[in-house]
This record gives C-alpha cells, structure tokens and sequence, in this order.
C-alpha cells in the first residue's frame, strides 16, 4: 500500500514539473494547487491508466476520473482502490 | 444621480468590484479540509469562467480586463474586454468538453473607439490517449458576433489548434514550467487558427473572409517565496526534525508577458482588403491573487495592431487596468 502511494505520489509529482520530493507532497493539496490544468489532468490520467494496467489487468482510469479539485490523496485512494 | 458618482464614491466602487472579484477568484479555490467531504468549492463556481476570449485553450492565461470611469460631466469611458462562459459538461469520456460563451470588447479609451459583443459555442477535445509527448489541443468556436462602432453582424467559426508538451525537463509548451529552483515560472503557448466570418446582407461589411491565423503567448514571471514544511523523523530512536521544501505550484509575483497574432485575409470578397493585420501586446502584471484557477492582477501593456473580430481597429496605445481570469 505504502509503495502504491509512493509511486502515485512521484507520477504526480513528474507531471506537475515541480521540483521537490514526495516528502514535500502534502495530501491536501489539490492537482490545481501543484499547477495542474486539465490537460495536465488528462495526462496524469493517461499515466496512471498504463500504471494501473500494469498492476492488475481490468483495471483502468478514464479521462474524466481526475480533475483538478481533486486532492493528491484522493488520486492515491482513487489508485488503491482499484488494485485492492 | 450625478452628485453620487463623485471621485470618493468612484475609488469606494473600484475598491469593492477589486474586491468582489478577488473573493470570488478565492472563493473558487476554496476547499473543505474535513475528510467526508469532497475538496471542491461550490459546482456553482466550478462550471463558470472568466477570461478575455475562449478561442483558446483554457490553460492559456487570457485575463478579462476592467475599467470604468464615470465623470460628473461629460462621457463615461469603458474598458471591458472579456468574456464569460459556462460549462455544459463533458462528453464522450471527457475527451471533448463543451461551454456556452459571451463576451464584450469595448474601449471608448483609445482612439479609435471598440464596442463588439459575442454570443456563441465553444468546444474543445482534450490529448487523446496514446499519444506521443507533444499534443494538440483542437478548439473550435461558433458564434454571433455585432459590431456597434461599424454596426457590421457576422457569423464567425474559428478552429484553433494549440500545441502542448509534455516533459518535466526541457522546454514546455502549453503548460506552466520553472526555471532555476522555481524562481521562475514560464509558459509558451503557440497556436495556428482558421477564421471564417460571414457578413450578413444589409450591413456596412458585406461578403466573407478566411483568415489564417498565428498566435505565440510567452510570459516568465518572478516567484514568491517558497514554503517549507517541518518533517519529523525517527533516527536511533531520535525524534530529528528536518524542513522539507513544500511541493506547491509557485506563486507569482511580477511578471513579463507578451502575445503576438498575426493573420491573413487568404479569401476576401467584401471589399474591404483587409490583407495583413497583427496584434502586438506587451507589458508588466503585478499579482494580487495567482493560483492555477484564477489570478486577479494589475497590469500595464502596450498594444499594437488590431483584431478585426473583436472590433479593434489599427491604432497603438498604453493600457492600465485591472485584469481577472477564473
């Protein structure tokens, strides 16, 4: 699980093109907080589509299953949830 | 009537309007710390935006602008260029995303007056899965376009296709990137557009055009300060505290920002021969409110050229105002 959050946390944290580490990535953040527009959103969907897929095969993430009010822990819930 | 716009009720009106809209660009950022619920501000506030046009991407920033001035005698003068939108959803697996837009383009401050309005459909498809690191973001537009100043109605569609890259290294298009430990912030964001506009019989500009056009927007902004959080850590048994740098988009402070368009008449039968016309816009934004969402900011620019569609006609002129985008 702790590795699942990690690995979320550092394919948000690549797309968002901040520097830093995931020490500094709060939970409460939102996407729009690190910078995201919903392109970006699209992206980070696409990513963890393929990481997802990876995991667990029948799993998936749409376009539209991340949007840029949602929290950096929502993303990482969104993510175990699906590999649970 | 005349008695209350005097120059105290005028800076009292300035004062609230800033502040109206400085709290509803915060009020849209606004989120609910409490686990049971969801970190959104009111779908009122989510579905609505406002900018200076939507015939481009959203991520562009586009700030509306506002200024009014009404003397005790004499004309009132008005600069409002911008517009509204509200979203109608998503379509499709969000791949394509669709909004009802207005806006207003009047300037009585320059010299040759500007009075247009806009009502119309914007929709716009978002990167496709699969893709490669570059992507295009296609925006098309159809809309009722009246020109008071020329009393000219016209039909205008626009397709417009801006690039996007994605790299957390390198150059960035489309997108926010950062410079030198995050001191700066950057963001390039070209296009190329077709422009069809229709006359209706009856008015002063009879016939069509076609108009390609290009379009580069640069700014790079001075960022505020960045933020640290304590950590602490379990070393031998140790409780160690250390300060982690916070991952959060930088704030702007100042900023440089510059657009370019430049357009060609390539079909032309009302008469007009309009051929080449440019815009050149290039100035300074001091930041008072700058999240991803919304920004409110001051910003002093120099414009040059014209826009044929928002009823600007060919003049230069300096332009201070106030300037929103949410």
């Amino acid at each position: 699980m702790a590795t699942i959050k990690n690995d979320v946390k550092q394919i948000i944290l690549e797309i968002s093109g901040l520097d830093g580490d995931i020490d500094g990535l709060s939970d409460d953040s939102t996407l729009s907080d690190l910078g995201f527009n919903d392109t970006m959103c699209r992206e980070l969907a696409q990513r963890l589509d393929a990481y997802v897929k990876s995991k667990k095969l029948g799993t998936s993430i749409g376009s539209d299953d991340i949007t840029t009010d949602m929290t950096v822990a929502e993303v990482v819930a969104l993510v175990i949830g699906l590999l649970a | 009537m005349l008695n209350f716009f005097t120059m105290k009720n005028m800076v009292i009106m300035t004062m609230l309007l800033f502040s109206t809209l400085a709290g509803y660009s915060m009020q849209r950022d606004s989120i609910k710390k409490d686990s049971t619920s969801k970190s959104s501000a009111h779908p009122f506030f989510r579905n609505w935006s406002v900018k200076q046009t939507f015939q481009t991407p959203d991520g562009q920033q586009s700030p509306a602008t506002f200024a009014l001035s009404i003397p005790a005698s004499g004309k009132n003068n008005w600069l409002v260029d911008g517009g509204i939108s509200v979203s109608l959803g998503k379509l499709d697996n969000a791949i394509w995303t669709s909004k009802l837009i207005g806006e207003i383009h009047r300037n009585t401050l320059i010299d040759s007056a500007q009075y247009n309005y806009q009502l119309g459909y914007s929709i716009e498809k978002f990167k496709d899965k699969g893709e490669g690191n570059y992507s295009v973001i296609w925006i098309g537009n159809i809309k009722y376009v009246r020109d008071v100043i020329d009393t000219g109605n016209s039909i205008v569609t626009t397709l417009n296709f801006s690039f996007y890259r994605e790299k957390r290294h390198g150059f960035n298009l489309g997108r926010p990137g950062y410079l030198h430990d995050q001191v700066y912030t950057y963001q390039l964001n070209p296009s190329v557009e077709a422009q069809y506009q229709q006359y209706f019989g009856g008015d002063k500009h009879k016939g069509a055009i076609v108009r390609p056009v290009f379009n580069l927007s640069a700014a790079i902004a001075v960022n505020k300060k960045r933020e640290y959080v304590e950590k602490t850590d379990t070393v031998n048994g140790v409780r160690v505290k250390r300060l982690v740098r916070k991952v959060i988009a930088p704030t702007k402070a100042w900023e440089l920002a510059m657009s370019y368009v430049n357009r060609y008449a390539v079909l032309d039968n009302t008469g007009d021969k309009e051929g080449y016309t440019k815009l050149l816009r290039a100035g300074v934004n001091y930041y008072f409110v700058n999240t991803n969402k919304s920004t409110v900011s001051l910003g002093g620019n120099y414009n040059i050229g014209s826009d044929p569609i928002n009823g600007l006609k060919e003049q230069h002129y300096w332009q201070f105002a106030l300037q929103v985008q949410f």
